[in-house]
């Protein structure tokens, strides 16, 4: 046993290690990133003042052999200084291209002034606009590692990750774990009551319509296991909060309420959207069910105990439950996954501070630390789940051999 | 050889005459539909929505993206039979075209899972060996976390407009034509493509494991053994023998493969990351209508009802095609 959990548990680095590569190589291929969402046009302040501070700060380099340094931009002349903006301004794509449409030579240096002053001022003024926004977002990648390439980043994401540094969003500035640490609780209680009303609604409901196999109770509790399955949480969510708002006048409150802080307020808030994600996924829970308790009831023991005269009731609470609930505990330690991904809308229509719709929002603003954490914590949490449902099992039915 | 032989056998004979193929084929229908009436109205909801979808120009009353100015948040009526939105479309002729989405979606989904999950798990559970380890070491990590969350961010990296994306998918509509241009979603191509190729892609990954316990058992019947001692090529018996035998799992698995694939279509389409430019189901539940629905019901029931229905009709036809075809799958899922 000892030797099977060891050798699950270094199993599982590989597959983490894999999916650290498969998210850093996907965010990679983002065409934008969060620098371009962060920085707009107007964040840099646009105009020659921000050219000018950018140009203070060495940021926009002098690109011409005979352009004046910059160094001593201060001390020069003021003709010199727009000199050497015109060189730098002569540099950029844009001009560039329009000079070469019109086939005038720029490696002359005279001709060169001459060609970029007589750009009107106005698309002067845009282009350097442009050219300081470029530099100001490199400046701000390179502070944030963002021009590191994929081995680099991911290197340098996984050793910070092994020392527990999670990184810090780049739209938001926290921390990464911090912000999960306030996240995960509420997911877990999310899933947590989930499961809890997933099971109490598919357990019972799946043992009778297994025991009373091709009866009308069956028919009705397999077609609504279907129709449970075929429900999209969002508009049994939707409808839920429509009809509460209709019919009660009840409006569910617009901010999440801590569990130990106020437990009534957090509980009214959570029982819904928990119920609703219990409901979805019970349908699969009582399919699950109604075939291991089916698998069970062939049994050879189940035919004894009826043969020997036990009552109907004695053999299904006696024999049955019993030997099919351990395979049953076990399938709700699968369904984690599934409670997880389907938390992502609930967490979005109610509101709720969770992790799922954090990585919604990391998604859409292209902040890639909080996207690489979240989906590898999610990972290991399913990962650890997955070792300890076979574990589990194992360890209460002593027929099973782990190898 | 003697005349006698040559003769054809003629009166009373134990020879049942086999009826023709067309004869067949309708038989084996209705003995389907007295035995699984649930899944023959299942089967009816695909033939439903695939017609839909393909006379959907010809079904709706208006034309896409159509407004009536002045009849906002309507109910319905004889004019909008499913009443009107916010912008004043006609919910009626959304829905029909919705269908196109649907069915486009659901039929490129599943295809896409089937030729990735038929080719991977027949060179993995036939090979076995090496190249099955790795295959199932990527598999784990495919099928680690949720698959909403590898769908999220798979789509948002395939679909960021403005720049060039991947193989210029992420481009958006502003390439290929217009999707304003008609009533055909493949107008809309691009994103439609990206959310095809995305949910293929992920969904795939269970599936294979399934088309590889599926190879494991055909393999170990001995009539594989017998082919490969009469020096069958291993081409020749993943052709003839391996893949004809796992064909009832591949269509179960594709059957129940659609549910999942028009259920993942709707969340996307929901959360706005699906395909935008076109009316689809699950955008039409999101957005305004969360706002909207308390006080005019009809904007969200009739779009939810369309994809419930679906749905629960794919997914009960899976079940019956699964106890028909391939009783061993029973209770997966």
């Amino acid at each position: 046993m000892t030797q099977y959990i060891i050798r699950r548990i270094l199993l599982m680095i590989p597959t983490l290690l894999g999916v650290s590569l498969l998210v850093t190589g996907m965010i990679r291929l983002l065409p934008g990133d969060a620098v371009d969402i962060l920085v707009t046009e107007n964040a840099v302040g646009g105009g020659s003042m921000a050219f000018d501070q950018l140009v203070d700060e060495e940021l926009v380099e002098p690109f011409w052999e005979d352009a004046p340094s910059f160094d001593s931009a201060d001390d020069a002349s003021f003709a010199d200084r727009q000199d050497a903006e015109l060189d730098v301004l002569a540099r950029t794509a844009i001009v560039r291209d329009r000079a070469s449409e019109e086939g005038i030579n720029l490696e002359d240096s005279e001709t060169r002034r001459e060609y970029v002053g007589a750009i009107p001022s106005r698309e002067r003024q845009e282009i350097r606009n442009s050219l300081a926004l470029a530099a100001y977002k490199d400046s701000i990648r390179a502070e944030l590692g963002l021009d590191k390439g994929f081995v680099g980043q991911w290197w340098s994401w996984l050793s910070n990750a092994a020392r527990g540094d999670l990184g810090q969003s780049i739209v938001g500035s926290q921390r990464v774990s911090d912000e999960l640490g306030r996240r995960l609780p509420v997911t877990f209680q999310l899933g947590a009551l989930a499961m809890f009303f997933g099971a109490i609604i598919a357990i019972p409901t799946g043992i009778i319509s297994a025991v009373r196999q091709d009866s009308m109770i069956d028919y009705a509790v397999r077609s609504s296991a279907v129709a449970m399955i075929a429900l999209p949480s969002f508009f049994l969510a939707t409808l839920v909060i429509a009809l509460l708002s209709r019919m009660l006048d009840y409006s569910f409150p617009l901010y999440y309420a801590q569990l130990w802080d106020s437990p009534g307020a957090n509980l009214e808030q959570m029982v819904m959207p928990a119920l609703i994600l219990g409901l979805s996924l019970s349908g699969v829970l009582m399919r699950l069910t109604r075939a291991q308790m089916l698998e069970v009831m062939r049994q050879d023991y189940i035919r004894t105990a009826r043969s020997k005269g036990l009552a109907s009731n004695a053999v299904v609470t006696g024999h049955a439950i019993r030997n099919a609930m351990l395979p049953i505990i076990t399938i709700l330690g699968i369904q984690i996954p599934v409670l997880i991904g389907g938390s992502v809308v609930i967490e979005v229509i109610f509101g709720l501070p969770g992790v799922a719709v954090y990585l919604y929002r990391a998604i859409n603003e292209r902040d890639f630390p909080p996207i690489i954490a979240i989906n590898m914590v999610i990972a290991l949490i399913v990962v650890i789940a997955n070792l300890v449902t076979d574990v589990a099992y194992a360890y209460l039915d002593p027929r099973v051999k782990l190898s | 050889m003697s005349a006698a032989s040559d003769t054809p056998i003629t009166g009373d004979t134990f020879v049942r005459p086999q009826p023709s193929a067309p004869v067949r084929a309708w038989r084996a229908t209705i003995d389907f539909i007295k035995r699984k009436p649930l899944g023959a109205f299942g089967a009816f909801i695909l033939i439903l929505v695939v017609v839909v979808a393909i006379f959907s120009p010809w079904i709706a009353r208006d034309a896409i993206g159509q407004t009536h100015s002045g009849d906002h948040l309507l109910p319905p009526s004889s004019t909008y039979w499913f009443g009107t939105d916010h912008n004043g479309r006609d919910i009626y002729s959304r829905i029909i075209y919705g269908a196109q989405v649907t069915a486009l979606v659901g039929a490129g989904t599943v295809i896409l899972v089937g030729l990735l999950s038929v080719t991977i798990g027949l060179i993995s559970g036939y090979f076995m060996g090496t190249i099955d380890f790795i295959v199932q070491r990527v598999v784990d990590v495919w099928i680690a976390f949720p698959a909403i969350f590898l769908i999220l961010t798979m789509v948002a990296v395939l679909q960021t407009t403005g720049n060039l994306g991947i193989l210029g998918l992420g481009r958006g509509p502003d390439w290929g034509p217009d999707p304003r241009g008609g009533p055909w979603i493949w107008n809309t191509f691009p994103r439609t493509t990206i959310v095809i190729l995305v949910l293929g892609i992920v969904l795939a990954g269970g599936a294979v494991r399934v088309v590889r316990s599926a190879v494991l058992s055909v393999k170990a019947n001995p009539y594989i053994e017998a082919a490969q001692v009469i020096g069958a090529t291993n081409n020749r018996i993943i052709w003839r023998h391996i893949l004809p035998n796992i064909m009832p799992t591949v269509i179960v698995l594709a059957t129940v493969q659609l549910g999942v694939a028009v259920l993942a279509e709707a969340t996307l389409s929901f959360l706005g990351v699906g395909v935008t430019n076109f009316p689809t189901w699950g955008q039409m539940l999101s957005g305004r209508t969360q706002d909207l629905m308390a006080s005019n019901m009809h904007l969200g029931l009739f779009p939810g009802f369309a994809i419930f229905t679906a749905v629960f009709g794919f997914n009960m036809l899976g079940d019956a095609l699964r106890d028909v075809l391939d009783p061993r799958l029973r209770g997966s899922r």
